[in-house]
């Protein structure tokens, strides 16, 4: 593990993204701020409307301005300032030194392109290699990722596969830059449980073999659980909580976090155990209220958090946006 | 208890030209006691919805006998099997596609009357109001408003307040909380078993999500393209399954528990066979670590292994 002396490889300072609607602005991500050392996996967890994505694609320019989106904040990857890069450098930085993978393959491969070419694409345009190295060498990733009989599977379609193997083309492209940043946007949401497994331990393999550092967007507690290093939280465009995946789920101290592991059903409990769920549901991002987002289905709300908004507060190397956060209380259960 | 539903030898194929068939459901035998819920559990291509669809005779099966309440619903047309449509009703995955986003809410929940012939408009309006109260619905609140206004979690009780109205004995929920946020899920769990209490249903619940079909089920049917693997009570099921089908499924589970080791589904590397051209023999045995000759050869039949637990596997991992 890093520690936090050293220089992160991505820090997030304030990010914010604002879109336009017919229903007045809305502020889909609102002063998000993290950082990612070399090598570690960070889940970000939430439901959706949570910002999760949005977050992570407004890092990397997918949501910006050409998408009407009002973007702020600062993002540094290895020291250097990504929004003050030109459009030509940042392309290129996108292409080798981050990778992504996005939930469904089925979109994000070019359907008229073989799959091949598809892999080999980055490595002409940003590595230099000619048409027969980046062919040699999208055989060889196809055959790193798991999908057999690589140089028949190379001059097929993406129709011409399965959802499972089209998800492992797509991560033979993200990692075939070799690059140090891995973003997994839901990256197994649209696959079967076992599909799921065998593409999370594919991409869990290629990031410890690689040294890649990782952020993994689920909506999934189990994946994140059994997946990432640290989690961040997030809800209603805010992170929440922050912590080392176990501290998260062995004691939250934001009552979100806590009231949704506590509503999900569990295969050790009984069949008709009363799951416990959380009343109410996400607020509505273009009403926003001035205090804390949670508050209207919170236990343990109180007048403060109504009124005021409670900032991420980092206490012991763990964050939590809470007054009243669990498991602190003389006493209590931390 | 006695079954309410019987389903007999289904089958059901789609043509997909060229002479090719997909071979959603083949020769599946299950049934549903009254009162209990049944879970269905398979991953996509599995025939789960296609089972759902076809004993509801939308569209009939290929083949097979769907007995309800005594009565063969394959063997029904026309005003006989409209008379018996109320007493089997559907919620459906995606909680919004499923409303007619036109329509208003009172309209939506009232259409079922409408068709079934209530045409009191009173008693309608009664009706419609009972059991919106009933999912949690402010009937003052929500009677003149459309699906849009509402979200998956809202849009999802309306859904269940239509096939509830219409005082069903059995409804199909087909991947009912999957479309659903994660703090909404629970919610609507726990009214389908409020629901279930109060009226005397019967549920059959199909989901991939095996927590959440451990929570609400008596008893789980596993399926596996277009066959049954095992059937078993709820416990005995999680607790020991026999098909190593199911043990891979349960071994696949993401646990949101980082101190829960990751387990191992043992399963060969590779992709599930298509459907339109499924494996001889067990239809699991490409992926499947115990596979044998003989399970290329001969279909393994289901078969009772232990009172109230069946099995279709040639080497089963209990019994």
């Amino acid at each position: 593990m890093n520690g936090p002396s050293n220089t992160p490889l991505l820090s997030v300072r304030n990010a914010q993204v604002n879109f336009s609607t017919a229903r007045g602005p809305l502020r889909a991500v609102d002063g998000v701020s993290f950082d990612l050392h070399a090598g570690r996996t960070l889940g970000i967890v939430g439901e959706s409307g949570s910002g999760k994505s949005v977050l992570v694609r407004s890092l990397i320019g997918l949501v910006g301005e050409s998408s009407g989106a009002g973007v702020a904040g600062q993002v540094l990857f290895e020291g250097r300032d990504l929004r003050g890069l030109s459009p030509r450098e940042f392309r290129s930085v996108l292409g080798t030194e981050i990778g992504i993978v996005f939930q469904d393959p089925m979109t994000s491969l070019n359907p008229v392109m073989k799959i091949g070419r598809q892999i080999g694409e980055g490595l002409r345009l940003n590595r230099g290699l000619d048409s027969k190295a980046a062919a040699r060498r999208a055989v060889e990733l196809l055959n790193e990722v798991g999908i057999p009989e690589p140089e028949r599977r190379a001059q097929q379609y993406p129709h011409e596969m399965s959802g499972g193997m089209r998800q492992r083309v797509a991560i033979a492209i993200a990692i075939a830059c070799a690059p140090k940043l891995l973003i997994a946007d839901e990256p197994t949401t649209a696959l079967d449980v076992t599909v799921q497994r065998q593409i999370l331990d594919l991409l869990q393999g290629e990031q410890r073999q690689r040294g890649m550092a990782m952020i993994l967007i689920t909506h999934d507690l189990g994946v994140a659980a059994g997946r990432s290093d640290d989690i961040m939280v997030m809800y209603a465009g805010r992170a929440v909580e922050t912590a080392a995946t176990r501290e998260i789920f062995r004691s939250p101290r934001m009552p979100y976090t806590e009231a949704l592991l506590r509503s999900l059903p569990r295969l050790s409990d009984a069949t008709h155990t009363r799951l416990s769920a959380i009343p109410g549901r996400p607020p509505d991002l273009a009403r926003r209220s001035g205090g804390c987002a949670f508050g209207p289905r919170c236990l343990y709300r109180t007048e403060r958090c109504d009124a005021e908004q409670p900032p991420l507060t980092m206490v012991g190397g763990r964050g939590y946006a809470c007054f009243h956060p669990r498991g602190t209380e003389p006493g209590g259960a931390a | 208890m006695s079954d309410l539903l019987a389903i007999r030898n289904l089958v059901v194929e789609y043509p997909v030209g060229g002479g090719r068939h997909v071979h959603a459901v083949s020769d599946v035998t299950l049934s549903v006691k009254q009162g209990e819920t049944l879970g269905l559990v398979g991953e996509s291509g599995s025939g789960k919805s296609s089972l759902a669809r076809a004993l509801l005779q939308l569209p009939p099966p290929k083949a097979g006998a769907v007995v309800f309440d005594g009565q063969d619903l394959t063997q029904m047309r026309g005003q006989a099997l409209r008379a018996m449509r109320p007493r089997l009703q559907m919620i459906f995955q995606d909680p919004i596609a499923s409303l007619n986003p036109r329509r208003k809410v009172a309209e939506i929940i009232a259409e079922p009357l409408i068709v079934s012939g209530v045409s009191d408009a009173a008693e309608r309006t009664r009706r419609v109001r009972a059991v919106m109260e009933a999912v949690g619905l402010d009937p003052d609140l929500v009677w003149n408003r459309r699906p849009h206004e509402f979200s998956g979690g809202q849009c999802q009780r309306i859904a269940i307040a239509r096939a509830l109205v219409l005082e069903p004995s059995l409804i199909v929920c087909d991947e009912p909380v999957s479309a659903l946020d994660v703090s909404i899920r629970a919610q609507i769990v726990n009214l389908l078993e409020d629901m279930k209490a109060r009226f005397g249903l019967t549920l059959l619940f199909i989901a991939h999500d095996l927590a959440v079909v451990k929570s609400v089920s008596d008893r789980v049917a596993v399926m596996y393209l277009g066959r049954l693997c095992e059937v078993a009570d709820s416990d005995s099921l999680f607790a020991t399954p026999a098909h190593p089908y199911t043990a891979a499924l349960m071994a696949a589970i993401p646990v949101p528990d980082p101190d829960v080791p990751l387990g191992d589904t043992k399963l060969k590397p590779g992709d599930p066979p298509s459907p339109l051209d499924p494996p001889s023999g067990c239809r699991f045995r490409t992926r499947c670590p115990h596979a044998q000759p003989r399970c290329t050869d001969e279909v393994p039949p289901l078969r009772q292994i232990a009172p109230g637990r069946e099995v279709a596997c040639h080497f089963p991992l209990v019994g």
